[in-house]
């Protein structure tokens, strides 16, 4: 990170003592009557909303809305999305018929509305736009949306209006950098924003363009309970006076795009772990672009993270589960799924690999055939009987996972081989297991070697703005891509082993 | 034996104006300009802070500033400067009391000249001319006979026990540098010869660095003389072991105080970003402290969560603390604390 100069730093209190806030409120009349509708349907559904039967449709209709309300879309790309919506209802209306013919008259009204929007679609936010751009020279603009996928269509959409200003597109994560624009242009209502976009504003003008019919109320929430009075009131305060709707709306909230259910996401995965033997406890972890991840539930285990916000000149570091935060980013594995450490350390092991991996494969299946056929209470009465300190349930299940090497005592290892009947073999198994556990160390410096070569000369810019940047192991055919952590859930639940680590798309 | 805090009767002590109209930094087209009015701010609360004097009370400033870049090294140069005027915990006559009274035998370091040398207490004697001194053995066979009004030379090493070499150099003493003496003026050598523990910044550690980087110019009438950040803050890591020091700098991931060679609390603990501050705010539970939170940071309102319950169990009586005007786009907040 370089040093930064302190009228760099000046900018950006000037900025935040000095911005000015406006609104800008685009009418779109068949987008008004398709999202009330929508959210009519919704409300009508009530708890059939969750349906298997419905849930795709809604999730389409809910994405729709919100991609035109949320970017300057291109009028194809408008078309497209709603030819596809209209054949996605008509596709339902038949079965609609039977086992919901309430809703068919719903449904046909909506897929009336949709193809409404998408005959007189004038992309009223770039018109917007081009209105505030006018006169504009040689200025830096920001244009903030929500949502990153959304950003090559809004930079199509803009790129005639440049002139000569310089206009980026960018979400929120950039606007926590040291930088000032001359104008930021936010479309969508304030409330979709974190609130630093306007209290720690990045420009000192500030505009809002949003849809007639969503409200766009807002007020800074107080950071401490008891404030020392400033100079001058809040700018804050004048920004929600200046969006003050007049119209009913609906609220900004219900527009966000559906995003993947942390719940649902834990019930599906416990529902698989259907005997009590192969599971391991994790944590549900929501990604960018509608991705989810299971995580081991272990405090102390580690795992390899870009960190952009402290600082650091060695961004790639492998830090402890319980460190993780949202804005983080996670590198996961996105070729073949799983460890990506695995054929790194398979590679250095060289010719040696396939066997070492069969002997440690084979103790952990004849412990895991153990514990299925005497249980756990026999299986760690006998491993203390033998030798261990530390058999427990927990450890059993962590020792018998393939991610797991080796135990950490030689005692405990001891033991386990006594108890599969590999009392012959302790050594010779030990050593194997040593060879293994080296390998992954020296492959997981290797990794992090070449990761934060390949994030350092990547535009880290580009990996704040989207969210999203794949990389790859020269030599291997591995890829790994870092995802920004969005949610992480509080509860722990069961899932099966092939599940750690495998990515989970919003379906 | 715990450390004890680095507190000094504060009796109406005269900290001179700060020189904030010589101070300039270059900017991106290397033009010097006047330091802005925010670092300006920062450093007129670090000056307001550094008298606070109560005993039982702990004070809790906090603020949510647009960026946290630069801020704690300024609060942290303001809280130096206003501390490096509050007089000697002893007068000279009483440090002279206490030098000649330390058992022999007994560690200290001893300023010899532009060197720092280990020496060992050896005895005192009275001189046919009535005059006392105290012997300070350096090497085998080496003594050095000192009368009262020398004992400021002498300051008592926290080690055990040393074993004299049969003959050293000492270490070199960085004397002020100019750009200090001109900040500092009278005060410049005693600043930046004599080790106090003021100021503790927990936070990220490469960036704080970074920000200690940031070149400062003092525009007198006769010349430009350069300087930076740093010498205001006189950080422990930087200076080689026995160079004195006014602040230590400890990682947002560390567990534990950091090591230091005297066994001194610091006065007050500036914990940079919401993370330092979640962290590490047990390890410095009876320090004086300023929380600087970014209004970007993920974790703005955890942070903010755990002052508001900080504040929940404060003091009801209002603290008396001269602080400049709050810029725009700055919340601040203060209180007391019962230690």
């Amino acid at each position: 990170m370089s040093q930064v100069n302190l009228e760099t730093v000046s900018s950006i209190y000037h900025c935040s003592g000095k911005s000015t806030f406006n609104s800008k409120v685009v009418k779109n009349t068949e987008l008004k009557l398709l999202s009330i509708s929508i959210d009519k349907f919704i409300r009508k559904l009530d708890e059939a909303v969750s349906d298997e039967y419905w849930r795709p449709v809604i999730k389409s209709l809910k994405s729709l809305r919100f991609e035109l309300c949320s970017a300057p879309l291109p009028n194809i790309k408008v078309i497209e999305n709603s030819k596809q919506l209209q054949e996605q209802i008509s596709d339902l209306l038949p079965t609609c018929t039977l086992a919901y013919p309430n809703f068919v008259n719903y449904l046909s009204s909506i897929s009336k509305l949709v193809g409404d929007v998408s005959a007189n679609y004038k992309n009223e936010i770039a018109i917007c736009i081009s209105e505030i751009l006018h006169g504009l020279r040689k200025k830096d603009i920001a244009v903030l949306i929500k949502e990153p996928r959304l950003i090559s269509y809004t930079e199509e959409v803009l790129l005639p209006l440049h002139g000569s200003n310089n206009i980026s597109v960018v979400t929120p994560e950039l606007l926590k950098d040291i930088v000032c624009f001359d104008k930021i242009i936010v479309i969508g209502p304030p409330r979709w924003f974190p609130d630093y976009i306007f209290t720690a504003p990045r420009a000192k003008d500030i505009i809002v363009i949003k849809h007639s019919w969503i409200k766009g109320t807002w007020s800074p929430k107080s950071i401490f309970p008891e404030q020392i009075k400033q100079r001058r009131a809040s700018h804050g305060l004048s920004l929600s006076s200046l969006i003050d709707n007049e119209e009913e709306g609906l609220e900004p909230e219900s527009l966000l795009p559906p995003i993947l259910d942390l719940e649902q996401l834990n019930k599906n995965a416990e529902n698989e772990t259907h005997n009590q033997i192969d599971y391991v406890e994790a944590r549900g972890y929501l990604l960018e672009g509608d991705w989810a991840v299971f995580l081991e539930a272990d405090d102390e285990g580690s795992v390899l993270i870009i960190d952009l916000e402290t600082g650091t000149p060695r961004p790639v570091k492998r830090i402890k589960m319980r460190e993780l935060e949202t804005g983080m980013f996670l590198l996961l594995r996105t070729s073949g799924g799983g460890d990506f450490i695995i054929p790194v350390a398979n590679k250095i092991m060289g010719e040696s690999a396939p066997i070492a991996r069969e002997y440690q494969q084979e103790w952990k299946r004849l412990l895991r055939k153990m514990v299925r056929t005497k249980g756990y209470d026999f299986t760690i009465r006998k491993l203390v009987e033998h030798g261990s300190r530390i058999a427990n349930k927990v450890n059993i299940n962590n020792w018998m996972f393939e991610r797991s090497i080796r135990t950490e005592d030689f005692a405990d290892f001891k033991a386990i081989m006594t108890l599969v009947g590999l009392q012959g073999h302790i050594q010779e198994y030990w050593e194997m297991m040593k060879h293994i556990d080296i390998a992954h160390q020296q492959a997981g410096v290797a990794i992090r070697k070449m990761l934060l070569a390949q994030v350092q000369a990547s535009s880290i810019q580009e990996l704040k703005r989207t969210g999203i940047m794949e990389f790859s192991i020269p030599g291997e055919n591995v890829s790994i891509t870092a995802f920004r952590i969005n949610q992480i859930s509080d509860a722990v639940v069961r899932v099966m082993p092939w599940r750690i680590g495998a990515l989970i798309k919003q379906e | 034996m715990a450390n004890q805090t680095n507190k000094r009767k504060i009796t109406n002590p005269i900290v001179p104006i700060f020189p904030f109209e010589n101070l300039f930094f270059l900017n991106k087209s290397r033009v010097a300009e006047k330091l802005p009015d925010w670092a300006v701010f920062y450093i007129k609360l670090g000056i307001a802070l550094a008298t606070f004097d109560k005993d039982d009370i702990r004070l809790v400033l906090a603020l949510a500033t647009p960026t946290r870049t630069h801020a704690a090294a300024f609060i942290t140069a303001g809280i130096n400067y206003g501390r490096s005027f509050i007089p000697q915990e002893k007068t000279d006559e009483e440090y002279a009391s206490f030098i000649f009274s330390l058992d022999p035998g007994t560690p200290v370091i001893y300023r010899d000249l532009d060197r720092k040398k280990n020496g060992v207490i050896e005895k005192k004697i009275n001189s046919p001319d009535g005059k006392e001194y105290i012997g300070i053995q350096l090497e085998k066979g080496q003594w050095k006979y000192l009368t009262p009004d020398k004992a400021r030379l002498v300051t008592v090493d926290e080690r055990e026990c040393i074993r004299l070499p049969a003959h050293q150099m000492g270490r070199q003493i960085t004397t002020s540098s100019r750009f200090i003496r001109s900040v500092f003026t009278a005060n410049a050598n005693e600043f930046t010869l004599e080790t106090r523990l003021e100021s503790a910044i927990v936070g990220p550690v490469s960036s704080i660095y970074e920000d200690l980087e940031t070149n400062l110019i003092f525009k007198s009438e006769a010349e430009d003389i350069p300087g930076k950040l740093s010498e205001f803050i006189r950080g422990y890591k930087e200076h080689p072991k026995g160079i004195a020091f006014r602040t230590c700098i400890s990682s947002i991931y560390a567990r534990k105080k950091p090591k230091l060679p005297i066994k001194e609390n610091p006065f007050v603990v500036i914990f940079d970003g919401s993370s330092a501050f979640i962290r590490s705010r047990d390890l410095w539970r009876n320090q004086n402290w300023v929380v600087i939170l970014d209004k970007t940071d993920r974790n703005l309102l955890y942070a903010a969560e755990h002052l508001t319950y900080e504040f929940l169990n404060r003091v009801e009586k209002a603290i008396k603390l001269d602080l400049p005007t709050i810029p725009d786009g700055i919340d601040a907040m203060v209180f007391g604390v019962t230690i």
